[in-house]
């Protein structure tokens, strides 16, 4: 299920928060797990089998670390187990066709595709489960020793298909004991809705830009530059719209999930970038593998194969393919690049110029990210770089119609309106029932758009379901 | 404070969840006429349509096609996205003078289905030298009338798929009616909310194709219809068109199919579909005898044929039209059998150029 949906929206979130708050609270982790499994089941009905196995596997693990506590063999072997298995089964649905079709390739084998169907979400779950065995491990967080708290963690249903990755640290207090309360409950629900709107309102009107421009080859370089444009905002608002619809649902029942966009299109670099763009997944992978691996400790020449290690799994986390791969190790050239030489160049530059040159390589970046066939990334490179003409007449009709468009993605994807509310607000002082007025109306708004370009339009993808 | 942010809250929920509901008990709309489809009903519920997830799709079907004034809200939908300056909808221009255009860009046509459509034609009049071919392609009315296009909009370029289709079809002739309809852009040729051509459009048509200049003699038979253009939109404030329909002989008999038909089915005038008006719509094979000419006609085509004909039972005595995407039959067998005379393919370009039955043409 998608938040996206009427289904959604008109039956199973308002059932979900009206049994949540007419239980007692020592029921309500149960209710979340029930709904929970609910949810998943309703889109993967045969593969919430593998969930519940996870779930059972590593609350297991974690009994057994805690058991255990004295021999360091067995937690290591324990601790082996738990990430082996894991990424087995993470690899086994998500990598097995790709490197059976690759080794056809090379080999000229004729080994016949698993054709499976990537379990929805198993990528964030995964390494959500993984964060709590390895943090148990290093006794980081305690042993849950109940296995309706820790399904209700694994299954959480706000975050479980397109993240935030919360790791069990985050939220080990709160699922024991948190408090809801009317502020919560509000402004997780105008959060949520705020998501919705950036989800139907922007991502999917823009998408459809991108969409027409990549299905022809050979664009002018300012066709080729708004597509491109256009896809960086989709991803965004698509992107960073789940994680808030995610983030307020969490605030509903109690919860403080963690950020996981900072307004990303106003960095000065790419190092900036990566540290404003789902940053519950980059922090994952400092935090798990790349600080594990040695960081920046080891030396210059360590660091940088860490860094190669890093980026060619974050590419590859985001899908079995290719253009994942040189997305990945594209970045990390980049990154490269800029921890050698960038500060001492960047003291020098203007501001301008770093935010044209941020934006510059993440438009690039896009462009690999979403065509998943190598030959079109050539193909729309070359447009970009005006090898088959500069602009035509369809450029203009682009530029005409989604102009407006445009202009406010812009302005929507910087701190811009958040600081301007702020101002007013600390202007006006803080009355708080014409915020909550204002707030409400706001809202309001934004649903009744939401749920106008959901009912009439039939553009309204899931991009993640190669995570 | 508090108790005022929990109404505000479960009143939205409140709201979201009586839409829900109103889905469920409101009664259920069989169809759309806008969208020409049947809604989605209520899903039947059973284990095994849960597994194999066809019950969620169906119900995510269901929720969407039965929301409450579903309509009114892709009504507004458009007109928000048409003041950010959006001007085209579900492949639909939307252009001045309250046109709407079919959007088509080179991109759009697969030539190499063209060359095989134009080669199944040629290869039907190669092994008939007796019996004259003719190919006219209709372009889409927004190539003829590109001046009221949105600014900067473009369609396919039609010129080079004319010059295509003259080379390619060397047993064929080809009947280029751009320069004839262009003649006449300011005037009523193609219907501002549906893609077809007027019945003026057709008579230009038909001049080109027969050198036959006589007046135009039509009456009007409605003045209400919304075309297929619109209804891909639902565009407000717009200027339904005038459906004419040309004099006929009084003597035809016609058959669809082998059952009876009129020329004119003016039921369908009260319908959405007006242009069903002529012939009651697209059938595999129409028969039309007593006409006032000399000579078996066959026509090739798709609906745009459908007001061109009745001008050609003027010139022969019996037509016989087929529509490839209906009719199963053999061509060839059908032209031996009837004694055809004559053959006419009459396509829309970008129908021709997309069409999968017409190389049905070789059985």
């Amino acid at each position: 299920m998608v938040f996206s949906s009427i289904l959604f929206l008109c039956i199973f979130l308002p059932a979900t928060v009206l049994l949540y708050y007419i239980l007692p609270h020592r029921f309500r982790n149960f209710g979340l797990l029930t709904v929970s499994l609910i949810f998943y089941a309703w889109g993967e009905p045969k593969y919430i089998i593998i969930m519940l196995f996870s779930t059972v596997f590593d609350y297991t693990n974690g009994i057994l670390l805690e058991k255990f506590d004295k021999k360091e063999v067995v937690r290591k072997i324990v601790l082996i187990c738990s990430v082996v298995i894991n990424l087995g089964i993470l690899c086994y649905f998500k990598y097995t066709d790709f490197a059976i079709e690759n080794i056809n390739r090379i080999f000229g084998t004729d080994i016949s595709a698993l054709s499976l169907a990537l379990p929805i979400g198993i990528s964030f779950y995964t390494f959500q489960t993984l964060s709590y065995t390895i943090d148990v491990y290093r006794r980081k967080v305690m042993v849950q020793h109940n296995i309706i708290n820790f399904g209700m963690y694994i299954c959480l249903f706000p975050q479980l298909i397109a993240g935030p990755i919360v790791r069990y640290a985050d939220i080990e207090k709160e699922i024991a004991n948190r408090k809801e309360n009317s502020d919560k409950i509000w402004h997780g629900l105008f959060r949520f809705i705020i998501g919705l709107g950036k989800k139907v309102v922007f991502a999917n009107q823009i998408g459809s830009l991108w969409n027409e421009i990549s299905a022809n080859k050979n664009n002018p370089a300012l066709t080729a530059w708004l597509g491109a444009a256009a896809f960086a905002f989709q991803i965004y608002f698509d992107f960073s719209g789940y994680s808030d619809m995610a983030i307020g649902l969490g605030e509903m029942f109690g919860f403080h999930f963690p950020e996981n966009f900072d307004y990303p299109y106003e960095s000065k670099s790419i190092t900036e970038f990566w540290r404003r763009w789902h940053i519950t997944l980059s922090s994952w992978f400092k935090e798990y593998l790349y600080i594990p691996l040695g960081g920046n400790r080891c030396g210059i020449f360590r660091q940088i194969i860490n860094l190669l290690i890093v980026w060619l799994l974050t590419g590859l986390w985001h899908g079995a393919a290719w253009n994942f791969v040189i997305w990945g190790l594209f970045y990390f050239v980049l990154l490269t690049i800029e921890k050698l030489f960038f500060k001492k160049i960047s003291e020098k530059l203007p501001n301008v110029f770093k935010h044209i040159y941020a934006l510059f390589f993440i438009m690039i970046g896009w462009v690999i990210f979403a065509c998943e066939d190598i030959n079109d990334i050539g193909n729309y490179l070359l447009s970009m770089f005006g090898v088959f003409g500069g602009a035509d007449s369809m450029s203009i009709y682009y530029l005409m119609t989604y102009g407006i468009m445009f202009i406010i993605l812009i302005i929507a994807s910087t701190c811009f309106p958040k600081k301007t509310v702020l101002a007013l607000r600390s202007k006006i002082g803080n009355k708080t029932k014409l915020n909550f007025a204002a707030e409400f109306v706001f809202s309001a708004i934004v649903l009744i758009l939401s749920i106008t370009f959901l009912v009439g339009d039939s553009y309204n993808p899931f991009l993640y379901f190669r995570f | 404070m508090k108790y005022i942010k929990i109404i505000g809250s479960v009143f939205i929920l409140f709201c979201l969840a009586l839409t829900g509901v109103l889905i469920w008990i409101l009664p259920d709309k069989i169809e759309s006429e806008n969208e020409n489809r049947i809604l989605a009903g209520k899903p039947e519920l059973n284990a095994q349509k849960i597994i194999s997830t066809e019950y969620q799709s169906n119900l995510n079907n269901y929720l969407s096609d039965q929301f409450p004034a579903r309509d009114c809200f892709m009504m507004v939908g458009t007109e928000l996205k048409f003041l950010s300056g959006k001007r085209d909808f579900s492949n639909t221009y939307i252009g001045k003078d309250n046109y709407f255009f079919e959007k088509v860009l080179d991109s759009n046509i697969d030539e190499n289905r063209f060359k095989n459509n134009l080669s199944a034609v040629d290869n039907l009049a190669k092994k008939n030298p007796d019996i004259n071919f003719t190919n006219i392609l209709i372009p889409s009315s927004g190539t003829i009338l590109k001046e009221k296009l949105p600014p900067f909009a473009e369609m396919y370029d039609f010129q080079k798929l004319y010059s295509t289709a003259e080379s390619e079809l060397e047993y064929c002739k080809t009947v280029n009616i751009y320069s004839a309809l262009r003649q006449h852009k300011k005037e009523y040729i193609y219907y501002r909310t549906d893609h077809h051509w007027t019945t003026f459009g057709a008579y230009i048509g038909y001049t080109a194709y027969t050198g036959n200049k006589d007046q135009l003699k039509q009456t009007k038979a409605t003045d209400s219809f919304c075309g297929t253009l619109h209804s891909k939109t639902l565009k407000l404030n717009v200027q339904p068109d005038i459906i004419y329909l040309p004099e006929i002989p009084d003597s035809l008999k016609i058959t669809a199919n082998g059952k009876q038909i009129e020329v004119f089915d003016r039921s369908a005038l009260n319908k959405k579909d007006k242009y069903k008006v002529f012939f009651g719509g697209n059938y595999g094979i129409v028969d039309i005898t007593g006409g006032n000419g000399t000579g078996t006609l066959l026509v090739i085509k798709d609906s745009f044929a459908n007001c061109f004909v009745p001008f050609l039972t003027n010139d022969y005595e019996r037509i016989i039209m087929i529509d490839m995407r209906y009719y199963g039959g053999s061509v060839s067998t059908l032209m031996k059998n009837e004694k055809i005379d004559e053959v006419l393919v009459l396509y829309e370009m970008n129908n021709f150029a997309g069409d999968t039955s017409i190389a049905k043409l070789a059985m």
